[in-house]
């Protein structure tokens, strides 16, 4: 048994896991407890890998869990390799925005750090609008729209149903067993259709000013719609805001979005960070058989040919590639700029952005086969 | 739940580490501790980690190591109970039903003769005589954990028309997961979980040393460092160690038909990365880190 010092410390380094933001279940800390119970422990090292074993369940974690026990127990033991294995060559490729950090990536020489928001000056930048009725409605319209016409594809996985798709023996058998073993009539199951992923991007940068809310409201609607679904904003970096966007009422998502995303109204380099999101191989997998739906004017400052490559990519694994811009008012609208150009043969459907109405009034447009 | 009878050798890291070593695998220290405990606390262990760095790998390892039996079961988008869990003979209930004409009743062909066990159920019944691998987890959609976690967390599979089934003595599970998606926190509660890092060069060098029968020490050394050069280019998809030891055969194969290192390795650089953007990078900014492979 564990003498009660030892214990004591035991349920301060419980808690400080807790309030490092790691979910240590009961289960969990039962499992830790009764391994320490089991062995005898000889080293730190081995307390290290029992605890990081039975109390973490990501990556993530781990990554939290370090410095924890780093402070409980003195130093994470000599000969662990830290979990993160990138450490050069990687901080233009790898923004840590994806795990909520705060700190903006150095843009590229040329262009002043003035550029981008600090994370200070943000709440006063992107001050949330409080969604008024007018534009309630317009978001009715665009879930009824996204409901109707987002695409769908069957679904792998077998219910009952009226369509005669394939035979339902386990229901017939049943029956036949009440009926002294006559078949009476056919059951059937089928493939019912699902929709497919959805993959939105949405420019925060300054040339889309007073548009943002309205997309970021347009994705939230095509995310409650879709089973799976991943947001993100881009501006100098990409951003991750699925979780903080889908959460709870709309208004206090938009809150907790203008909190995370640290380069709103800065520059545009899409390129780059639209090639950031194939390195996150969790997030990049989901582009597979999804609708991938950009919102941006295309005005990049980068390289384009950073960004066409990235759009490139993109068609190969999307179903369906769409780029909706503010900048298409007519049908006169042409891509001229060297991005646009650059990335139009490889587009589905260029569609216009220009207020939540219009999106609203388009999904049938990109939505069409 | 029953006490598992102790297999000798399994009690700590160090003897894990060697009875994997004997079935072919390198573990580390981390990686043996989780096996040591998976077995030991008698719960499932989560594997996550970059592809190719050896998840699947070790449940077959820890087949062959404890002379079980190994029972893959691949998932993949929409895989459901039938496909998991079990399924019903329907050919044979039928056949059953009508033989027996008025006399059958829905129970008669419901019961254990009709039941066709699929790889959980399958993992149940073998219990100490099985290493189950639920590959890929991830790909499973959501709905297919749930499933899953009767069987994590108590061994036993309930089928609504014979009742509980549940294991004599419950069988070792490993699931890996390549981290497409994030996993339900009611699945991780109920298993261990470590994260596979990339090995370290030393043991790397090791490792190609055991899979690759003939290859020297100097040239195991200097395609570790090579390979972990290509890792930290930024490339889409680092090759893992399965990759670096398909290339360090492909390579060594080479060098014996005549060719040098450099050049073997540039040939068969196909087998480690698999990525038209990465091969560019790699023959462009990586050339150096070719060149200084040698023998």
């Amino acid at each position: 048994m564990v003498d009660s010092p030892a214990a004591g410390h035991l349920c301060g380094f419980l808690a400080a896991l807790r309030a490092a933001g790691i979910a240590t279940p009961h289960q969990k800390q039962q499992d830790f407890l009764q391994t320490l119970a089991a062995t005898a422990l000889a080293t730190r090292r081995a307390l290290y890998w029992q605890a990081r074993i039975t109390l973490t369940g990501s990556k993530e974690e781990i990554d939290r869990f370090d410095p924890v026990f780093a402070s409980w127990f003195g130093e994470t033991p000599a000969g662990v390799k830290s979990v993160e294995p990138e450490s050069e060559g990687e901080d233009v490729r790898k923004p840590d925005s994806l795990h909520g950090g705060t700190v903006p990536l150095p843009l590229t020489p040329g262009e002043g750090t003035g550029q981008s928001a600090s994370p200070d000056e943000l709440l006063n930048r992107m001050s949330p609008r409080r969604t008024g009725a007018e534009e309630q409605a317009l978001i009715k319209r665009a879930r009824r729209a996204a409901e109707r016409h987002l695409p769908q594809r069957p679904s792998l996985r077998l219910r009952p149903s009226h369509a005669r798709d394939v035979i339902d023996l386990r229901r017939m058998i049943r029956a036949a067993a009440r009926h002294g073993g006559e078949l009476i009539r056919f059951r059937y199951r089928a493939r019912p259709m699902k929709k497919r992923p959805v993959l939105v991007f949405v420019d925060v940068s300054g040339s889309l000013k007073g548009l943002t809310q309205d997309y970021l409201r347009f994705a939230r609607v095509l995310g409650e719609t879709s089973a799976r679904v991943e947001i993100f904003s881009f501006g100098t970096r990409l951003t991750r805001l699925t979780d903080a966007l889908l959460d709870g009422v709309f208004d206090r998502a938009l809150t907790r979005v203008a909190a995370k995303v640290a380069d709103f109204e800065g520059g545009t380099q899409i390129g780059r960070a639209l090639g950031d999101f194939f390195t996150h191989r969790q997030y990049a997998g989901l582009a597979r058989g999804a609708v991938v739906i950009i919102l941006s004017d295309g005005l990049e400052r980068g390289d384009p040919a950073l960004l066409i490559h990235a759009v490139q990519r993109l068609r190969r694994l999307a179903e369906r590639l769409v780029w909706l811009t503010p900048l298409k008012r007519d049908a006169a609208y042409r891509p001229v700029t060297r991005a646009m150009a650059g990335v139009a043969p490889y587009l589905d459907h260029i569609g216009g952005a220009a207020s939540l109405e219009g999106l609203a009034a388009e999904i049938t447009e990109w939505t069409r086969s | 739940m029953p006490k598992a009878p102790k297999k000798p050798g399994l009690d700590s890291s160090a003897a894990v580490a060697a009875v994997l070593e004997q079935a072919g695998y390198l573990a580390d220290e981390g990686l043996a501790t989780a096996v040591q405990l998976a077995t030991a606390l008698q719960k499932p262990l989560l594997l996550e980690g970059e592809p190719g760095v050896g998840k699947t790998e070790i449940a077959r390892a820890l087949a062959t190591a404890l002379s079980r039996d190994l029972i893959r079961l691949q998932c993949y988008e929409g895989i459901d109970a039938a496909q998991a869990l079990y399924e019903w003979n329907y050919t044979k209930q039928l056949l059953a039903v009508r033989a027996d004409g008025e006399k059958a009743g829905v129970d008669d062909v419901f019961n254990e003769r009709f039941l066709v066990e699929r790889p959980l159920l399958k993992a149940l019944r073998a219990g100490q005589g099985a290493v189950l691998l639920v590959d890929e987890i991830d790909r499973a959609d959501a709905e297919f954990e749930a499933f899953l976690l009767e069987f994590l967390g108590d061994f036993q599979i309930t089928v609504p028309e014979l009742g509980t089934i549940k294991a004599a003595h419950p069988p070792v599970v490993v699931l890996t997961s390549n981290r497409t998606r994030e996993l339900h926190d009611a699945l991780k509660r109920r298993c261990l979980y470590h994260w596979i890092d990339f090995p370290e060069p030393a043991r790397e060098q090791r490792i190609l040393a055991l899979k690759v029968p003939g290859l020297t020490e100097a040239a195991a050394a200097s395609l570790v460092d090579a390979v972990n050069g290509i890792r930290r280019l930024a490339l889409l998809k680092k090759p893992g160690i399965a990759e670096s030891i398909e290339w360090a055969r492909a390579g060594s194969v080479l060098v014996e038909g005549g060719n040098d290192w450099p050049t073997a390795l540039r040939r068969a650089l196909g087998l480690l990365v698999k990525d038209q953007d990465d091969l560019e990078t790699v023959l462009g900014e990586g050339a150096p880190l070719l060149r200084a492979v040698n023998g």
